[in-house]
């Protein structure tokens, strides 16, 4: 109906109709003989109906299509108003606590207690919590390697595990193969590996054949490796980590944190990359 | 016949509004369940587009495809006003099928949940429950 009445100044010089026989031509119909009357026709019709009828409605038929457009103007208009309300509920639903940053009780992660990639004084760092077997943990890896290679003097990344035992049943050992390399100083070798291999370990009904095997690519001493696997200091250090998780209400992995600041990234580099040239400028 | 079109227009109204949220929030960054866990493994699988395309966007046209339909329905006076039911029955089984298989992804090869995507299945089936009254009773003789 709107749609109908904002388009009525558009031919000012018509005589006043209703808005919805306006707009399918339906008051030119009324008698059948002006079918005949091209010009009369296309000087009575709205320019969009004219465009249908003439493409699509047969000259014996145009009478009857109007009055069908005439009927569908109706449910259209409830269709539209409908598709607008529901976008807007929707974007109401996907509005992020971030969006509103004076009232926001956004939590802040404190600094330190995971493994660090880039140099030490760095004017940024990236906070990730990750689990190994998430798929879209696995998604985001090459991204975030691709940050740090682009950014390899301003950006350092701290990862901290998140393993979500409930749902990724081989998360926790893979947590631990990691931190037990890293024992051998090849954390993020071994860190790279289990994410680009993923696909094969993580539905595996015992991975550590797979993670020795990952380790001993990289020139891990295997009794070494194993026996740190089953250290209970290392999983202490992965539950430590879950912990901070927690305390920094995280809901979801992979949840990343600049500065101590939750922020939403799309899975693009792109989308890093503008948070982090905004953070830069400041 | 016109109560049940409108029933099918909620539905849908509510079908189109969480499609439409999946499809903001995947490109919003991670995206967090408060039911179910894994709603972030389920959204970024690759099992959550076909050919590029994110099955919510194909979602999202199914329910503005019903949700017309219905109202079209509403708005009818002439017979056969179940016409435009029986293609949402036709619509909403194609549908139904499509969301069962996506559900034995989640439970059997994901092994996560998204809630919001179980609450489309949902609908989808309310929908298709709805909608087999369009066909007109045979009475024996």
């Amino acid at each position: 109906m709107s749609l109908s009445l904002g388009l009525l100044p558009i031919a000012g010089f018509m005589q006043p109709m209703r808005p919805t026989a306006y707009l399918a031509g339906v008051a030119n119909c009324y008698e059948e003989y002006y079918l005949d009357e091209t010009a009369e026709f296309s000087y009575r019709v709205h320019p969009i109906a004219r465009v249908f009828l003439k493409f699509f409605a047969p000259r014996r038929k145009r009478c009857a299509t109007m009055r069908g457009m005439s009927k569908a103007v109706k449910p259209l208009s409830i269709i539209l108003l409908a598709v607008v309300v529901a976008v807007v509920a929707a974007v109401y639903l996907s509005r992020r606590p971030e969006e509103v940053p004076e009232t926001s009780a956004a939590p802040v992660l404190g600094k330190g207690g995971g493994h660090f990639r880039g140099p030490e004084k760095a004017p940024i760092t990236l906070v990730e919590f990750g689990d190994y077997s998430c798929p879209s943990c696995g998604a985001y890896h090459p991204v975030v390697k691709e940050l740090l290679n682009r950014y390899p003097k301003q950006v350092r990344l701290e990862f901290h595990h998140y393993p979500l035992i409930s749902i990724h049943p081989n998360a926790m050992a893979a947590a631990l193969a990691v931190e037990a390399a890293g024992e051998q100083g090849r954390y993020w070798e071994m860190h790279d590996l289990i994410f680009e291999h993923q696909e094969e370990w993580s539905a595996s009904p015992n991975p550590e054949p797979q993670f020795l095997a990952l380790a001993s690519r990289i020139g891990i001493n295997s009794n070494d490796f194993m026996q740190a696997m089953r250290s209970p200091q290392l999983r202490d250090r992965v539950l430590q980590d879950v912990v901070r998780a927690r305390d920094a209400k995280v809901d979801a992995v992979p949840t990343f944190f600049i500065d101590g600041e939750r922020i939403h990234v799309t899975l693009s580099v792109g989308a890093f990359v503008e948070i982090i040239e905004a953070r830069l400028r400041k | 016949m016109k109560t049940r079109a409108v029933l099918i227009a909620v539905v849908a109204f509510l079908g189109m509004v969480d499609a439409l949220y999946l499809s903001l929030e995947r490109n919003a960054g991670p995206i967090p369940c408060h039911i179910t866990r894994g709603c972030n493994d389920v959204l970024t699988s690759r099992y959550s587009a076909v050919a590029g395309i994110p099955i919510s966007w194909f979602g999202l046209a199914f329910y503005v495809t019903v949700f017309s339909l219905a109202v079209f329905t509403i708005f009818e006076t002439e017979p056969p006003a179940s016409r435009p039911l029986r293609w949402i029955f036709y619509l909403s089984g194609i549908a139904l099928v499509i969301s069962a298989l996506l559900v034995g992804i989640q439970a059997f090869t994901l092994k996560a949940f998204c809630e919001y995507c179980l609450l489309s299945a949902a609908l989808v089936l309310t929908i298709f429950l709805l909608s087999p009254h369009a066909f007109p009773r045979t009475h024996s003789p």
